[in-house]
């Protein structure tokens, strides 16, 4: 028997294994859009609520929650969540990134200050939060996620105010 | 000879069941599984139609120790049989695209896919599947309903993109749904002895995974003749859990105000710190509603 050409049917064999499932190499591209807007809650108390994002994560499917992370540079650092109301949004990533399945996104924000209607000034806490969401980005194909930053008044409980917290990501057509 | 050639048919009888054994185990390992957007379709069109018997049958392994079939069904209870009508109709309705398949891990693999299926929360058709739940229901009369509300164009539609994460088990695609790494949540809720309201989560127990996030439904209803303004206290145990519960979207977080005889639904939003540990097996919460008079003063 020709070991060689058993060897080369083999790989044929198994090649048309592999394209039969669709899979695709490390090396290809696709590209993630990331929108932010603001589900109408608390965001009407103010004139003005600036968020600096200071990066997106998106982490890789299967790899450690500490190191894992794929970090997107935000095409415009500060967004104002009172332009971004119910169907407004903006865009914060258009970026090439190597294809695969990513099961999270974090947001970063380094500074949250908003400005009440009265011109009031309130800075909050800088920002981090994770949400879990399966993205599978073949190679060519764009992903478009739509982030729901939310402001929330939370005057009823004691020692608290407005806070920004991450709410829904979808990924939308 | 005779022996000779009994000899002779039966070594061949057994090199030949040999052969066709070895076969058939070689079609079954060489055979194509069946693709997994077609069986995220599948289990996408059970889930719509609320037939979740079948669609446990199509998770991993690892997902059905982690979650029985019986804890799956009791959590997700399916349709009667007059809802399973509305819903196949709907889900004929409806349109599964697939987009991608992503497989950057040996055995593993993501399915995208675009859906545009009727809403069946939206306020009319969830009317219809509801009556349907009734055991005298005229499930014909429901249908024609529901049809007269698609020819009207009164359905509304949902769209989006959806992912299924699939791991390959004895070569065949089943779904990941990590329900191992899932932190169990228990809801309680309580009134204060002062306070006429009863007050109930119509679920009290979720599986959630770290980062998911997760939408509770509570009921209070306001048994007095009298307009009750009242405002709820959050408590959440073992204290080690708490830095890891997130609370989205809260009736606590207001206060809230029902009319004599009054019932409303009172939503929570929540989500597992993507970062918990993984032995946080298990959180409780406890809602507690206060009348404005008697809430606990600061401090």
């Amino acid at each position: 028997m020709n070991f060689t050409r058993f060897a080369i049917s083999l790989f044929f064999v198994l090649s048309a294994f592999s394209n039969d499932l669709g899979c695709t190499s490390r090396s290809h591209q696709g590209t993630i859009e990331i929108l932010i807007s603001d589900h109408r809650d608390a965001i009407d108390d103010f004139s003005s609520f600036d968020v600096e994002l200071s990066s997106i994560e998106l982490h890789r499917a299967g790899e450690p929650i500490e190191t894992g992370w794929l970090e997107l540079q935000p095409l415009q650092p500060i967004v104002d969540l009172t332009k971004v109301i119910g169907e407004n949004s903006v865009l914060a990533i258009r970026q090439a990134i190597p294809a695969g399945s990513y099961d999270a996104i974090r947001i970063n924000a380094s500074e949250v200050v908003g400005t009440l209607l009265n011109g009031e000034e309130v800075a909050l806490e800088s920002f981090s939060e994770v949400a879990r969401q399966e993205i599978g980005l073949a190679n060519g194909q764009t992903a478009t996620l739509l982030v729901d930053l939310k402001v929330q008044s939370r005057h009823d409980h004691p020692g608290q105010g407005y806070m920004l917290v991450l709410g829904n990501v979808v990924r939308i057509p | 000879m005779t022996s000779n050639r009994l000899v002779q048919a039966l070594v061949v009888g057994i090199g030949l069941g040999f052969a066709i054994i070895v076969t058939l185990f070689l079609v079954q390992q060489f055979q194509s599984p069946t693709p997994p957007e077609q069986i995220a379709e599948s289990f996408f069109i059970e889930t719509y139609t609320r037939d979740f018997s079948s669609a446990w049958d199509r998770v991993s392994e690892q997902d059905k120790i982690a979650r029985t079939k019986d804890q799956y069904v009791s959590e997700n209870p399916g349709a009667t049989e007059q809802q399973a009508l509305l819903l196949d109709q709907l889900a004929e309705w409806g349109q599964f695209q697939p987009l991608a398949v992503v497989s950057n891990i040996p055995q593993q693999a993501i399915v995208s896919a675009r859906i545009r299926y009727p809403n069946s929360s939206h306020d009319r058709i969830e009317e219809l599947i509801s009556a349907a739940g009734n055991p005298n229901a005229d499930g014909a009369a429901l249908l024609e309903d529901l049809s007269q509300l698609y020819d009207l164009d009164l359905i509304q539609f949902v769209e989006g993109d959806v992912s299924f994460d699939f791991v390959l088990e004895d070569n065949e695609w089943r779904l990941a749904q990590h329900w191992g790494q899932g932190v169990t949540v228990l809801l309680e809720a309580a009134v204060s002895p002062g306070l006429p309201w009863d007050f109930s989560p119509l679920q009290t127990q979720f599986t959630a995974l770290p980062g998911e996030l997760v939408r509770a439904t509570y009921l209070a209803r306001n048994n007095s003749d009298e307009t009750i303004t009242a405002k709820a206290i959050h408590e959440v145990g073992p204290p080690s859990a708490v830095p890891y519960f997130q609370t989205i979207e809260c009736f606590c977080f207001t206060e809230q105000t029902l009319e004599p005889g009054e019932e409303r639904e009172m939503t929570l939003v929540f989500r597992i710190d993507f970062a918990a540990p993984g032995g946080l097996e298990s959180i409780g919460n406890l809602y507690t509603f206060y009348s404005l008079d008697e809430f606990p003063s600061e401090g």
